[in-house]
């Protein structure tokens, strides 16, 4: 895992403030993570960030940001690179959580929660 | 033994894995017959309850002791979650994210709940605060009071501590030696050390951001004469720095002035109708990379 770490350019110093979540176990996960960050077209320096921002990631279960980005994706999302870059502990979010999130909300129009959680994605945590 | 093999082969299971599994301390004195029986039976239980294969399989992999536990006793821990107010679904992810929750006994999860209501919480925001990171429910309460002490050495008071954990409960699980540094990066970009207190007590979220990632951002509203969002306006910093770059290579470019910092950070839906042009169509025409690319060269 360290090395894909490195091959992302993940500073040394970094490496070291995150080495604690690095666990082999989820090494596989990690690697799929990344394909599907570059898929919605985050490029190295926002996966970067999300990592070193959110460390959690390194022991993430790929199915479950699977669901996530491809539901989110599915009810209107446009610009996931962009929100996982602003707030790189989006992606400890689940499915289902986003989901109770547009339900809360159902008196505003779909695409206006949308455009309100892109543009200050810690409304989230209300 | 080859039955069993052959059956967690079956099942997606690695060789490695395998081995890993049967040769666990706590499955060892089950014979192979036995251990079989348990883990299709625990197995078949957790697909009924909403895992997938693959979950089943990370979560038996780090706590290969599940199959030592009996369906009655996972039954009464997930019927004692439910009873707490959480679903199904958060149930199964908390299972995923920390298997270890099987393991605990229900008084031990209790005990900590009680522990942490004790900290200043109320009983709905320590759930509310498990939900978001299960894994609080791992961390010992000497390690968490420990981390308070750490973090209030940085200058918070416990009050603020504990109204951060409150939005960020994973906050606890950083080393604190992770988050000291992430102060002291700040100021070393010239701010004072109240500044920096200020700007994470307002904006916790702030800690979950990569230095390299705040360092441009600083850099780049420096440079355009917006610094003063850093400290007044700090929420503004969470917006993606290659948005920021494009909206603003997009005015200069298309010579707009710029007379209020605001346009920069307009949801997307408001800056399409005033512009025309949409976030993905924006960091397109403007990388912000390719700009790190020309720094780089004219060093």
């Amino acid at each position: 895992m360290l090395d894909k770490l490195i091959a992302l350019g993940i500073r040394e110093i970094d490496i070291n403030n995150i080495k604690e979540f690095i666990n082999e176990d989820y090494a596989e996960d990690f690697v799929e993570i990344i394909k599907l960050l570059t898929n919605i077209n985050c490029h190295d320096a926002m996966i970067r960030n999300i990592v070193v921002g959110n460390p959690f990631i390194l022991q993430r279960d790929y199915e479950l940001v699977k669901d996530l980005i491809d539901y989110m994706t599915s009810v209107g999302f446009k610009n996931l690179n962009l929100l996982f870059d602003s707030y790189p502990l989006f992606l400890n979010k689940n499915k289902f959580e986003i989901e109770e999130y547009l339900n809360k909300h159902q008196d505003k129009r779909r695409e206006d929660i949308i455009d309100e959680l892109e543009s200050d994605p810690l409304l989230i945590e209300e | 033994m080859e039955r069993l093999y052959n059956y967690l082969i079956e099942f997606g299971f690695s060789k490695e894995d395998v081995d890993r599994v049967v040769n666990n301390y706590a499955l060892l004195r089950y014979n192979p017959d036995t251990l079989l029986n348990n883990i299709i039976r625990n197995n078949n239980y957790l697909l009924e309850v909403g895992f997938s294969k693959s979950q089943i399989r990370k979560m038996t992999k780090r706590l290969p002791q599940i199959y030592d536990i009996s369906i009655t006793n996972i039954e009464e821990k997930i019927a004692y979650l439910e009873e707490l107010g959480f679903t199904k679904e958060q149930i199964i992810r908390m299972g995923v994210n920390f298997s270890a929750i099987f393991g605990c006994s229900i008084e031990n999860i209790n005990q900590k709940i009680e522990s942490i209501i004790a900290l200043g919480y109320s009983r709905k925001e320590v759930l509310k605060m498990i939900n978001a990171f299960p894994a609080l429910l791992s961390l010992s309460m000497e390690n968490i009071r420990q981390k308070i002490d750490d973090i209030m050495n940085f200058g918070y008071s416990k009050e603020e501590i504990l109204s951060m954990a409150k939005s960020y409960p994973s906050l606890l699980g950083l080393n604190s030696e992770y988050l000291k540094q992430k102060i002291e990066d700040l100021i070393s970009l010239g701010y004072s050390k109240e500044e920096v207190i200020k700007m994470t007590r307002l904006l916790p979220a702030l800690f979950y951001l990569s230095m390299e990632n705040i360092k441009n951002k600083i850099n780049f509203y420096r440079e355009i004469g917006i610094e003063f969002i850093i400290t007044e306006k700090t929420k503004n910093l969470m917006q993606s720095i290659d948005l920021s770059y494009a909206r603003y290579q997009y005015f200069k470019n298309n010579n707009i002035e710029i007379v209020s910092y605001r346009p920069i950070f307009y949801g997307e839906k408001k800056f399409k109708k005033q512009y025309g042009v949409s976030n993905q169509e924006l960091i397109l025409m403007y990388p912000y990379q390719s700009r790190e690319e020309e720094i780089k060269d004219a060093r």
